[in-house]
């Protein structure tokens, strides 16, 4: 079972761990409300509400630790340190992109979604593998993806990729390499937890760095 | 931008495209209809209940040989292959049920295009051919063992007259058990190194009846 998670995660760059935050999504939805009663502004039709540091926020975040099969997972791709959290309410279009590229790593996203999605309403998608330059993406390719309508004639959601169906109480655990985006949705509530593993060479730590940094001062990661 | 410079790109980068109603009814119509003429004659028939394949049908049918005139195929493959491209083999075949994953070949050096069509219309769900973007330039690469659902590929549904274009190393399947006839016709970049002629060889000998 979490062989074939690993796997997932190593071969395509993302899988779903269903209904493995069932147990614990009232208590998220709580977190949720009170960071909207927190928060004065209003969303505006093309914006998205984030809370960073989630866990120093509200110590009820940390209920990540007992989402089946999630810390048996990390530990088996070695991304074992928390790195950041976050809450989102998302609304509208994330157009397609990475977070980042590291050849080290893995650096993970666990996201749980509030609402069902699907093709129509937001559910993530991505481009298989696109997290690994040894499965052939390479820099070229990934920059004529991001401009896809001038490449290939597609819009973003024409663009050939797998959408995570998904349920409240799934969570979705992706390579953060991997060039995703959404289409489609309107408002939904994303609660979502960083993961790194513990950087040993220089190089490791130097994008262990630059990887938290661009959590916060990037625009490219848009925390779809 | 055109669109053949679109569908190069999409080729070059996904794998596949997708040439929407490049047939006409009628045209799909006669070629499946001299398809099924050459089945009953038994001549170069291949296979078993789940697959049976004329091998070379776009070889040896003049309708097939009218079709490829009409639509320039040996032009489009050249335009998706970024060269001058021949015709290297097509057969004609009748699939009962799934096809699972699989590549068709894993060589590195010989470009391919293989253009498919189908005599009726299919879904996701009724042998629509899968591919996972991508998944051709790197041949090699290997990956669990996968049911239908639970590869992440792109299902391709296609109308009659649509023609898809993909390359043979790209990871591929079609899931549904629907009957289906299809029209498959392949073509090589001209290699540019001894490496590349002895791969076309390799193919060009070859029996690519899968049976």
């Amino acid at each position: 079972m979490i062989a074939d998670h690993t796997d997932a995660l190593t071969h395509f760059g993302f899988t779903v761990l269903r209904r493995a935050a069932t147990r614990q999504f009232t208590v998220l939805e709580d977190v949720l409300t009170r960071m909207r009663d927190e928060t004065a502004a209003p969303l505006r039709d093309d914006d998205r509400l984030t809370k960073f540091h989630a866990v120093e926020f509200d110590e009820r975040m940390t209920c990540y630790r007992e989402f089946t099969a999630l810390p048996t997972l990390l530990v088996h791709t070695g991304a074992t340190t928390l790195v950041a959290s976050d809450i989102n309410l998302l609304r509208g279009p994330s157009f397609w992109h990475s977070d980042g590229f590291y050849d080290t790593g893995p650096f993970l996203r666990a996201v749980v979604y509030g609402e069902q999605l699907d093709e129509h309403t937001g559910a993530l998608r991505v481009v298989p593998c696109s997290h690994r330059r040894d499965l052939g993406w390479t820099a070229d390719d990934v920059e004529q993806l991001l401009r896809h309508e001038d490449t290939v004639g597609l819009t973003g959601e024409q663009v050939p990729a797998h959408v995570i169906r998904c349920d409240p109480g799934d969570v979705v655990v992706f390579n953060t390499n991997i060039l995703h985006s959404s289409w489609g949705g309107q408002d939904r509530r994303q609660w979502a937890w960083n993961f790194a593993p513990t950087p040993r060479t220089p190089q490791e730590r130097a994008d262990s760095a630059r990887y938290l940094l661009n959590r916060y001062v990037n625009a490219t990661v848009r925390f779809s | 931008m055109t669109t053949t410079t679109f569908n190069a790109t999409r080729f070059r980068l996904f794998g596949y495209t997708v040439l929407p109603g490049a047939l006409t009814t009628a045209q799909s119509a006669r070629v499946f209809a001299d398809m099924d003429r050459v089945m009953e004659t038994g001549t170069g028939l291949r296979g078993t209940t789940d697959r049976r394949s004329v091998r070379n049908f776009a070889g040896t049918s003049q309708v097939m040989a009218d079709i490829v005139t009409d639509l320039d195929l040996p032009t489009i493959a050249a335009g998706l292959l970024g060269d001058e491209a021949r015709y290297v083999f097509g057969d004609a075949s009748v699939y009962h049920g799934d096809t699972r994953w699989h590549r068709d070949t894993r060589l590195r050096a010989v470009e391919l295009v293989k253009f498919v069509f189908y005599d009726r219309a299919l879904t996701a769900d009724t042998g629509a051919l899968r591919i996972l973007p991508g998944s051709h330039r790197t041949p090699d690469a290997t990956f669990p063992d996968q049911a239908a659902a639970d590869l992440p590929a792109v299902a391709l549904p296609t109308a009659v007259g649509d023609i898809i274009g993909f390359t043979p190393t790209a990871l591929h399947g079609a899931f549904g058990a629907a009957l289906r006839r299809q029209i498959a016709v392949t073509y090589a970049a001209v290699p540019r190194d001894p490496i590349g002629h002895g791969e076309l060889a390799q193919l060009l000998l070859a029996d690519h009846t899968i049976v």
